[in-house]
Parts: C-alpha cells; sequence; structure tokens
C-alpha cells in the first residue's frame, strides 16, 4: 500500500499545479534519465512555497502542511519511478533533490527501497533531509523494522523535532525503546543539556522501570513543554490502568498550571 | 552604504573555518566556488563525483553555518582535459549538475597550456553551458597571458554563447581593454605578492572604470589570501571611489552576471542562510561536539 492513493494525488494536482501542467507534461515526457539532470530544477520551476494550510492532514498517516510545491511535483513523476530510478536519485541529489524523493516515497508503493531510502536518509544529518523522511508521515512508523525505527527516533529526539510530528511512532513504542529514551535524558541531563521534551510522552505508551516515576517529576517541571509531554504520559498510563498517585498530581498540578496548551492537555 | 560582498572565485575546500569567520566579519555574503583541480591530477571519474558532490553538499553547508551563502561552477578543468584517464567520463557525468539549486555556471573551464585537447574539451563545455543557460567562468592562462586570453575569447565568440554571459577571469592590465570590447565580464584575481597586488588592482579600477570588472582572491591551497577582495575595496575607498562604485564592483557585477533564471537572486543572498548551529551534515558537526547552544551567533 502507500500513503497517499493515486486519486489523492489526481486532487492535489489539480488544487496546487494546475498552472504548470506545461512543465509537468515536459517532464513526464523526458523519461526516468531527464530526471537525473531535472529532479533539481523542480524547486525553479514549481517553486518551493508550501502547499498551505489548507492542504490534507491526516493525524494517523500523513501531513502535507510541511511539503513545499516540488515536493508534490515529485511526487506525482516519481509514484510510478522504478525503485532503482528513486534510489539513485536520492543519492546523486542535493539537499532539495533528497527532500522530494523522501515526500515522494509516501506517493508510492511501501517496499524494500523505501526501507533503504529512509535508511540513508537517517545517516545524513543534514536536518531537512532527515525530517522529510522522518517527520510528517507516518513513513517510517510503517516501513522500518525496530532497530532502524529506534535509531530514527533516537536521532529525531537529538535534532529536537517535536513527537507530535513522528506520525505514527507510538503504534511502534516498545519498553527497549522507551529504556534508550530515559538513558539519553540520564546522558543530556549529565552533560547540563536540554532533554528532548517527548521523551516520556512516548515512553508512556510501553513503559520501562523509571518512566512512570519521571513522569510524577516532569509535572512539576519548570518548562513548560516538559510539563505538557508529563501529562499526556500520564494520562496515556491512566488509561491503560488506574493509578491513584498519578491521578492525584494530575489533579494538584491542574489547580496550579498556568500555561494554556499544558491545561488544555490536562483537561 | 553597508559593505557587501559577492566573492566570485574561492576554493573554499581548501580553506578553514576561520576564514569563514573573517570574511563574513569583512562583509562576504556568498561565496562562488568554481571547481578545478585539486593540486594533482585525479585517476578516476569517481575522485571528481566525489568532489562535485562535496561542493553542492558539504562544503555549502559548512558555508552557510558562518552567515554565508556557497554557490559553485561545475565544470571539466583545462589541465585535467588533457587527462584521458578523466576527460571524458567527466563530461557524461557533468550535466546532472548543471541544474543543482546551487549550481551558477559552468567553469573553471578555457585554456592552460592551450593543447588541441583543453580547445575541444573548453568549446564543448561552451555547449553546455548554452544548452543549460548557463555563464561561463573562463580560466585564462597564467603563462604565454595575453596569447592565451584571445584564444579563449575567440572560441567563447565562435560557439554562440552571448558574450554578456561569458566571465573572463585573471585578467591584468594587458587583458583588460581586449575583455571590455568584447563584451565580456572582466575578472581580476587578486593575490598578496605576485600577479595581480590590490595596489594594482586600484590602478585598473583608475583607469578603466568599474562597469563589467570583477574582483575575486582566487583563494585556494596556495599561497592566496581569502580577505583580498575586502582589502582592495579598503584601498578602492582610500583612493576616493564612492560606495556605490565599490558596490558596482564587489556586489551588483558578480550578481547580475550569475543570479539568472532563479539560481539565486539579490534577494536571496541578502537574506541570511541557514544560521543554525545545531545543524550538522553526514553526521559530521563542524562544532566537533561543543555545545551548540554555548555558541555565540
Ligand atoms: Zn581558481
Amino acid at each position: 500500500m502507500s500513503l497517499l492513493c493515486p486519486t489523492e494525488l489526481e486532487k492535489l494536482e489539480t488544487a496546487h499545479l494546475a498552472d504548470r501542467r506545461e512543465a509537468l507534461t515536459d517532464l513526464r515526457a523526458k523519461g526516468p534519465a531527464g530526471l537525473e539532470v531535472f529532479l533539481a530544477a523542480l524547486p525553479r520551476r514549481f517553486g518551493r512555497e508550501l502547499l498551505g494550510p489548507e492542504v490534507l492532514q491526516d493525524p494517523n498517516r500523513i501531513d502535507l502542511r510541511a511539503w513545499r510545491r516540488c515536493d508534490l511535483a515529485a511526487a506525482l513523476l516519481l509514484a510510478k519511478a522504478e525503485d532503482a530510478l528513486l534510489e539513485k536519485l536520492f543519492q546523486q541529489g542535493d539537499t532539495d533533490e533528497r527532500q522530494m524523493v523522501l515526500r515522494a516515497l509516501s506517493a508510492r508503493m511501501i517496499d524494500d527501497a523505501t526501507r533503504r531510502i529512509l535508511e540513508a536518509a537517517h545517516r545524513q544529518n543534514d536536518e531537512a533531509v532527515f525530517r522529510a523522511a522522518y517527520a510528517d508521515s507516518a513513513l517510517a512508523a510503517m516501513a522500518l523494522d525496530d532497530e532502524s525505527l529506534d535509531r530514527g527516533i533516537l536521532k529525531a529526539a537529538f535534532l529536537g523535532i517535536d513527537l507530535g510530528r513522528l506520525i505514527g511512532v507510538e503504534n511502534r513504542a516498545r519498553p527497549e525503546l522507551s529504556a534508550m529514551l530515559l538513558d539519553f535524558m540520564t546522558e543530556r541531563e549529565a552533560a547540563g543539556r536540554r532533554i528532548w521534551p517527548g521523551s516520556l510522552e512516548l515512553a508512556a505508551h510501553a513503559p520501562c522501570v523509571g518512566v512512570r516515576s519521571r513522569i510524577l517529576g516532569d509535572l512539576w517541571h519548570g518548562e513548560d513543554l516538559r510539563r505538557y509531554h508529563a501529562v499526556r504520559g500520564a494520562r496515556i498510563i491512566l488509561g491503560d490502568h488506574d493509578d491513584e498517585e498519578l491521578r492525584d498530581q494530575l489533579r494538584l498540578r491542574r489547580e496550579r498550571e498556568r500555561a494554556p496548551f499544558v491545561l488544555a492537555a490536562l483537561g | 552604504m553597508q559593505l557587501r560582498i559577492f566573492e566570485p572565485h574561492c576554493h573554499m575546500f581548501s580553506r578553514i573555518t576561520d576564514d569563514y569567520v573573517a570574511m563574513r566579519a569583512a562583509g562576504v555574503r556568498v561565496v562562488l566556488e568554481p571547481a578545478f583541480w585539486l593540486g594533482q591530477p585525479r585517476t578516476n571519474v569517481g575522485s571528481f563525483i566525489d568532489y562535485f558532490d562535496t561542493l553542492i553538499g558539504w562544503e555549502r553547508h559548512r558555508s552557510e553555518q558562518f552567515g554565508i551563502h556557497h554557490v559553485c561552477t561545475m565544470g571539466l578543468n583545462p589541465r585535467e582535459a588533457n587527462d584521458d584517464r578523466v576527460n571524458d567520463a567527466v563530461m557524461e557525468v557533468l550535466p546532472r549538475y548543471l541544474e543543482k539549486g546551487s549550481v551558477v555556471g559552468i567553469g573553471e573551464i578555457g585554456l592552460d597550456d592551450m593543447t588541441a585537447r583543453e580547445e575541444k574539451f573548453y568549446e564543448a563545455q561552451i555547449q553546455l553551458a548554452i544548452a543549460h543557460d548557463l555563464p561561463i567562468l573562463v580560466h585564462t592562462p597564467h603563462r604565454n597571458k595575453k596569447q592565451g586570453f584571445l584564444r579563449c575569447l575567440e572560441i567563447a565568440k565562435a560557439s554562440g554563447i552571448a558574450m554578456d554571459r561569458v566571465l573572463l577571469d585573471h585578467g591584468n592590465e594587458e587583458t583588460v581593454r581586449i575583455t571590455l570590447d568584447s563584451g565580456a565580464m572582466q575578472g581580476f584575481s587578486i593575490y598578496p605578492n605576485t600577479k595581480m597586488s590590490p595596489e594594482r588592482m586600484v590602478k585598473v579600477l583608475q583607469e578603466f572604470g568599474t562597469e563589467r570588472m570583477i574582483i575575486n582572491s582566487a583563494c585556494d591551497w596556495g599561497v592566496s589570501d581569502p580577505l583580498s577582495v575586502p582589502k582592495t575595496v579598503a584601498l578602492m575607498r582610500q583612493a576616493g571611489f564612492s560606495d556605490e562604485a565599490i558596490d558596482t564592483v564587489v556586489w551588483k557585477n558578480p550578481v547580475g552576471f550569475f543570479a539568472r533564471n532563479g539560481r539565486g537572486s539579490e534577494e536571496d543572498w541578502m537574506a541570511e542562510p541557514r544560521l543554525d548551529w545545531t545543524e550538522t551534515f553526514d553526521g559530521n558537526s563542524v562544532l566537533r561536539g561543543q555545545d551548540p547552544s554555548k555558541m555565540a551567533k
């Protein structure tokens, strides 16, 4: 299966690239060899502007607000391309091309090539490329095995990407991953560096030793985002089984909380 | 008026991060890195591919982290045009670099020893430039300058490329009139001791004016100075050149020449590049483990 179906792609083309139909036809006619040269020209020919705030966003699948016009053009051109071409385009690409290839993966059947390209994107630390691979789409959560996905999540944590943008990772939570996230927290704290605020919320989906205590502590943390994710983490645990102390602490926190988005999470 | 410099010829590949810091502090906002040779012959096309990828990848990323936009020109340089182990193969991979976002021209191409092979690959690359609507940055010989310069010009004229898309580099007092008459841009590489010095450069500008004149440091791993453009600007000031005249030479002329068809623009290049110390590339942070939050921005 693919994250975006052909009908959705057609609709997107009509809605966003109707003024560039000729350019698309011209590029389609150039064939695979043409794309090796002209994929790089897509940002100039279609624009780097985002598709806009009104575009398709499905919290369990994909968020196209992260897409640029050139990403959509690439997705349309590459939806049916051979795997080998896609891998080549990624390898040979500059930062814009790599982002476009990664976004185009959502318009294709998820297969081994998807995994190989995502893993290649992981080895880059160009943040824009990494985001295009791991954020705003459930692709990584669907395509990667545990080991690769864990590595990707840890890197997202290192780069400080919002947990909310890592679509579908909560379905892949495992106690082993939670333990790694907690270790990473400890490591950062020991170095006097900021920890990734999403750590405890994600770990709450598959708690390991220490998660519950850490959440109790973070409910009283000075950083709004830390409290926000601790609240969400606590509610995830409570959704699984009752926990009187957690319930109590949430109530006490609600009485004192001032940040509107944390209050909203407290419900 | 704030000094803004488009440095149109520097081989940053061979420079250290201190150079980027000093260049930015001296007003450099954009560096153009022409593909050239690496001091010794490459033995296979793979070495070129890795070098070209560095120019559009790591080096661009490195530059942006110091607040300087990085663009480049791609090409088979005249020295290695003579080397049959690589010349044809480089020509084969070249087209796929010519549409990349940060590639703004073909260069350095031209003549060095003035061999038949050099002429053949120079001509072929001018045709590529026409096909991809790119300007050319022409390396002219350091020995037998005038004759080589004339030959570079002659070949460009015969090729059909518009002369306002030709930059003849490494010029001197002897070549400037010839270039200006041809309609091409004239580049001068300013070196600390030999060749064109900042003092000589100011005299040339006083005599010939600022129109179609471009100055650069051509800094690389040899004796060269990445600050020779700002140093020349200081001398121009002392000699009474206006801010506008200075801006014409170190900004408007190169920007006007290279920024075409969406490949960069004055607006893009006046904006800050991605200045984010937490960015790393291919696993290699230039910060080498220092805490980004503690680095002064
Ligand atoms: Zn050079």
